[in-house]
């Protein structure tokens, strides 16, 4: 699929770069990006329609394809994404970018303005019909706001800006919120978080490697934490 | 492509080469892939699916060889395309048919055999196989029987010809029959039937079989019936032994058991033993007959009559009063006899103790709103104002009720219900404002009837009808159009008199008796008003006497809405111009409105709502009492009373609604400031501080107010009769006296009192009420407020400091304006449930079917363009190697050309060109 999509993406990728980085990338003020690396996003053709696979609904499914089912977690992708999209940090338009990369090496760009489906059924549709389509629009406007993009991420990220994985089994512990102010508000920070079952984040982009709690964390609350240090710093309510 | 240039070549052309086509394609399909996989390598590659989707099965033709096909196209143009060009300049051309021609494998040996076989298998093909053998064919066919042919072996040359006897012997035997079925019968079995029957049966055989049958069948059946009816018989007669054995008796009713008796009696006469039972049996009472007597007997609802509607209701009473009228009349004339008097007393008995009901009535209830009550001494502790504020909440509810009801007789008019709901409203409400004074009054009343009905009596005996015919009221009274009119009717008539009189002008005119009586009353209604109007400014002011006009003039707003409020709308603009112009002509009078125009507005906020937001009578009252409020000049004592009066008035109708009414407080306040003591230090700034500019001379000007006694303790604070004082001049020693002033100050302190109530929710509440505080407790300092007066003014206080407290606590301090952060806008992607790559999800279905065409055609074209340039490629290959092989062959002979041409000349040169060499050569 990833190939595939990689082709595809291709007349996109050219028009898309020309808006790729963050928008708001001119004023001086500091924003955030956030990656979600190793996203289980993946459609299977469950009798006759396409489905975003889910351990719940496709356990028999899975089984019967020789798949763990435990892997295919589509609803961590959904409550991070919620968790972004909703947080005040967003709201106040300090998000300047947002991807997600799944386990089949398909990578999305989320546009900022979108509003994410609050069900789960309906996000699976909307996953779907994204990897089918590879871009989806707005109902009321032409800009896209999901949309498959060429690899690797970094072509996408603005230039120096910092990249800081998140990791229960990185080596240091930071208090957020001194780690965040360390880099000062004007500058753009790249965060990326797992939105795995398991495992750890493979990335080679990566300047920093950190654990933003003493326990391992879900997706969402890692960017709750993340987002209320940069709220915090930015002077957000 | 091959069919595209098949239709633009001449048919005979195209013919065969589709059939070339066809053989080739075969060819290609059959051999090239195995032969030529070894070949191409290329053509063995398969193509891979790209992406693997989980529980996507693959589809047939989903991966293919790539290479293969190439190839497949190469020689498919090989045999169409390259042949059209190698024939592109000629006429015609040359067609081998000859089988095997084409074969290279064939050798010329072989192809003859092949021809050879061809012609064999054509001979023998079906269309010959029927055709007629020529004479002259050499072969012969020869018939056959067991190899050897028939013309060779003798019929009668068997050796079998002693069994043949043996058969025949055989046959003799049998019957002849026998050997027929043997011989010519068909299957077995019906060879066996025929052998059952014997022989087939002839038509007569068949019908008597029949007719058997039948016979048989009825026989049957009537045995069958006889049968049943036997079983029923013994049935029933089993039945009767049981009925009797009375083991089923018990089961039973003894009703239906005699039922079932008498029909058992019926059909079986002989049961005599029964009959004897069913006598005994009869003679104990059933308890079903008893149940049955004892409803007969039950009482049952009887039909009533229907309710009257209330138009039967006013026919009925204008009828008993037509009949009373007419009998009166016939007293009149003298046409009645001694025997009609007790007959007449009786009547007058009748008639007075309706009177007295009625009057009984009226004193329980009819006293409706009456705010013009005298209070004396009874009613001490509760003055006029007093009377007015106590009335309100009762008047609120009267209000809330003529409000609802006026908007539903707006919708219906005549709908009398409503009306009398609202009477009885009213009365009801009337009696809780019963006062003694006017118990008494009725009781002298009363009193006063009796002696001149008595005087009457004695008079009638002396000059019986006529004068009686004079003063007592008719019965049937038509609706006066004319004051006049009215007035010769009533003027000289007792209160109560007037009451039965309108009553009974009421009952014969109702609107809902006829059509024109709407318009009567109407006239009617005016004319009241204007005896209202007329009564109020009498100059011996007789309130009893308006006060019974209030509940008739009421009643008949409610019949006639609109009327009520037009009337009124007329004598409103009327007492505005009339004051306007006396503001205008200042000639030494008063400015303010007279008594007739108070009672007037009073009236009429009993009539109407008050608490509209708009009302075609209500608005522009209120809007007439604050401007009189704020535009007349007080230049008497009377004016302060008026004044206090008209704030209490616009209390009472703005209380509900709560209406905000600045010039009802500016009154108060600015009479509340005159009162202090005109030696005050500073009173004219405190004036000035306080009022608005146009009433700080009121403050400063004649000291209506200001208490001249000293000894301030002492003053009592009686309730001030209002009418008398609007009545009395204007230079009445009255209000030169402290008990005036007090009494004045102290209806301004309840009306005050009565606004911070209605006010208190105001968000200006601390504004519009500071200064009425600062007045107040200045008011306390200078001694102003006598004791009576304190309650009130301590209770004020205490409100307005409460409230201002509150309301401090709960005032926000005024803050920046901070500008709101807009959160970034928000887009819902836009997607299907069950999304399917290809299907098309545009809800307009033509335009779907259209973007469907167009994206066929434009493959359909992007793949014709790619055809045709892989043609051109081919073709230009194909020249390519024409024009090579032309040079080569060219070069070939130039070579050969050029090696002649050398060897001549080396000959020639070496000198062997000769003579002899050249015949050599030849």
């Amino acid at each position: 699929m990833a190939e595939e999509n990689g082709e595809q993406a291709d007349p996109e990728q050219q028009e898309g770069s020309d808006s790729d980085g963050p928008p708001d990338q001119g004023d001086d003020e500091g924003g955030v990006i956030f990656i979600l690396e190793k996203a289980s996003l993946e459609a299977g053709k469950v009798g006759k329609t396409y489905q975003l696979l889910n351990c719940d609904d496709h356990s028999n499914f899975l089984r019967k394809h020789k798949r763990d089912p435990a892997l295919y977690r589509p609803d961590i992708v959904h409550q991070a994404l919620l968790a972004i999209l909703d947080s005040p940090l967003n709201k106040a338009g300090r998000l300047k970018g947002l991807y997600v990369k799944t386990d089949k090496n398909v990578l999305i760009q989320v546009n900022p303005h979108i509003r994410i489906p609050r069900t789960f059924k309906r996000f699976c549709g909307l996953m779907v019909q994204l990897l089918q389509k590879l871009s989806i629009r707005a109902t009321n406007g032409s800009d896209k706001l999901l949309r498959v993009v060429k690899q690797p991420v970094t072509r996408h990220l603005p230039v120096g800006a910092r990249r800081v994985g998140m990791s229960f089994s990185a080596p240091k512990v930071v208090q957020l919120k001194d780690y965040v102010a360390a880099s000062g508000p004007k500058s753009t920070t790249v965060f990326v978080v797992g939105a795995m079952a398991h495992g750890k984040i493979e990335a080679d982009y990566l300047d920093d490697f950190v654990a933003v709690s003493e326990f391992p964390l879900s997706a969402a609350c890692c960017i709750g934490r993340i987002c209320n240090a940069l709220e915090l710093m930015w002077g957000i309510l | 492509m091959a069919k595209k240039r098949k239709i633009s070549t001449p048919t005979a052309v195209a013919k065969k080469s589709k059939k070339k086509l066809k053989g080739g394609i075969e060819k290609i399909a059959r051999g090239k892939p195995q032969k030529e996989a070894s070949a191409n390598l290329f053509e063995t590659i398969w193509s891979r699916r790209k992406f693997d989707v989980l529980g996507k099965k693959q589809k047939k033709g989903e991966t293919r060889r790539v290479g293969l096909s190439r190839s497949l196209a190469v020689e498919k143009r090989k045999d169409t395309l390259l042949q059209e060009y190698k024939e592109r300049n000629k006429g015609n051309k040359f067609v081998d048919r000859r089988f095997g021609e084409k074969d290279a494998v064939l050798n010329e040996e072989e192809k003859a055999i092949m021809r050879f076989q061809k012609e064999r298998q054509a001979q023998i093909s079906r269309q010959s196989k029927f055709a007629l053998r020529d004479e002259d064919e050499e072969e012969e066919e020869i018939l056959t029987h067991g190899g050897k042919a028939l013309s060779t072996v003798d019929d009668y040359e068997d050796e079998d010809n002693d069994s043949m006897e043996d058969d025949d012997d055989f046959l003799d035997g049998l019957s002849k029959e026998e050997v027929m079925n043997l011989h010519f019968g068909g299957g077995k079995d019906g060879g066996n039937d025929r052998l059952d029957g014997q022989k087939p049966k002839t038509k007569k055989e068949i019908m008597e079989e029949l007719i058997a049958k039948s016979k048989y069948y009825k026989a049957q059946k009537a045995k069958e019936k006889e049968e049943d009816q036997d079983l029923q018989e013994k049935l029933n007669k089993d039945f009767t032994e049981l009925v009797q054995s009375q083991a089923l008796s018990s089961l039973f009713r003894p009703t239906r058991k005699d039922n079932l008796k008498a029909m058992l009696t019926g059909s079986s006469a002989k049961d005599k033993t029964s009959n004897k039972e069913k006598d005994e049996e009869e003679e104990k009472p059933d308890d079903f007959d008893k149940i049955m007597k004892e409803m007969i007997f039950d009482r049952r609802g009887h039909a009533t009559d229907r309710l009257k509607t209330d138009e039967e209701v006013l026919k009925e009473e204008r009828e008993r009063l037509e009949e009373l009228e007419r009998k009166r009349k016939q007293r009149m004339l003298g046409e009645d006899s001694d025997e009609e008097g007790p007959d007449n007393n009786g009547e007058d008995g009748k008639e007075n103790s309706r009177e007295k009901k009625k009057k009984k009535r009226e004193i329980s209830g009819d006293d409706l709103g009456e705010n013009f009550i005298l209070d004396d001494e009874e009613n001490e502790g509760r003055g006029w104002v007093d009377e007015v504020l106590a009335r309100k909440d009762d008047e609120e509810a009267e209000s809330d009720e003529e409000g609802g009801s006026n908007e539903d007789e707006d919708e219906d008019d005549e709908e009398d219900e409503d009306v009398e709901d609202d009477d009885e409203d009213l009365d009801e409400e009337g009696s809780e404002e019963e006062t003694r004074e006017e118990l008494l009054e009725k009781v002298r009343l009363a009193i006063e009837k009796k002696k001149m009905e008595e005087r009457q009596e004695k008079t009638a005996k002396k000059a019986p009808e006529n004068r009686e015919a004079q003063d007592a009221l008719p019965f049937v009274i038509s609706a006066p159009q004319t004051l006049p009119e009215l007035r010769a009717l009533v003027d000289y008539r007792t209160d109560d008199e007037l009451v039965v009189a309108i009553q009974r002008i009421r009952t014969c005119n109702a609107i809902s008796l006829a059509a024109e009586n709407r318009r009567k009353m109407q006239i009617f209604y005016n004319v009241l008003l204007q005896y209202f109007g007329s009564l109020a400014s009498e100059k011996p002011f007789r309130l009893s006497r308006l006060n019974l006009l209030t509940k008739p003039l009421i009643e008949l707003s409610m019949e006639t809405p609109y009327f009520a409020a037009t009337c009124a709308r007329e004598r409103l603009v009327h007492m505005h111009t009339q004051i306007t112009n006396r503001l205008k002509t200042s000639d030494g009078n008063s400015y303010w409105p007279s008594l007739r125009t108070v009672l007037l507005l009073r009236f009429w906020s009993m009539i109407f709502p008050p608490s509209d937001l708009r009302h075609p009578v209500m608005t522009p009252a209120i809007l007439f009492m604050s401007e009189v409020l704020c535009r007349c000049p007080i230049t008497s004592g009377r004016d302060v009373a008026v004044g206090a009066f008209m704030c209490s008035l616009l209390l009472s109708t703005l209380r509900e609604a709560r209406r905000f009414c600045p010039e009802a407080l500016n009154f108060i306040l600015t009479l509340l400031v005159s009162s202090l003591p005109s030696q005050t230090y500073g009173k004219l700034e405190f004036a000035r501080s306080i009022c608005p500019a146009f009433m700080v001379e009121i403050c400063l000007g004649e000291q209506w107010l200001v208490l001249r006694n000293k000894s301030k303790k002492e003053i009592e604070a009686p309730v001030l009769d209002f009418v008398a004082l609007m009545t009395s001049e204007e230079n009445d020693p009255v209000f030169a006296t402290d008990a005036y002033r007090v009494g004045i100050l102290r209806t301004l302190l309840q009306s005050l009192n009565g606004f911070i109530s209605i006010y208190e929710d105001l968000m200006s509440f601390p504004e519009v009420f500071s200064p009425v505080l600062r007045v107040l407790k200045r008011l306390e300092e200078e001694l102003v407020i006598v004791e009576t007066l304190r309650p009130l003014h301590t209770q004020a206080v205490e409100v307005i400091e409460t409230k201002l407290a509150e309301h401090e606590r709960l005032r926000q301090p005024l803050r920046m304006r901070v500008k709101k952060r807009m959160p970034i806008k928000q887009f819902n992607p836009k997607f299907e449930e069950n999304f399917m790559k290809g299907r098309n999800y545009d809800p307009d279905r033509e335009r779907a079917e259209k973007k469907k065409l167009v994206k066929r055609i434009k493959s359909e074209a992007k793949g014709a363009a790619r055809e045709l340039r892989k043609d051109n490629f081919f073709l230009m290959e194909e020249k390519a190697r024409e024009r090579q092989t032309a040079e080569a062959e060219r070069k070939e002979k130039l070579g050969k050309a050029m090696a002649f041409l050398q060897e001549q000349e080396s000959a020639y040169k070496s000198g062997q060109l000769g003579k002899g060499k050249g015949r050599r050569r030849r």
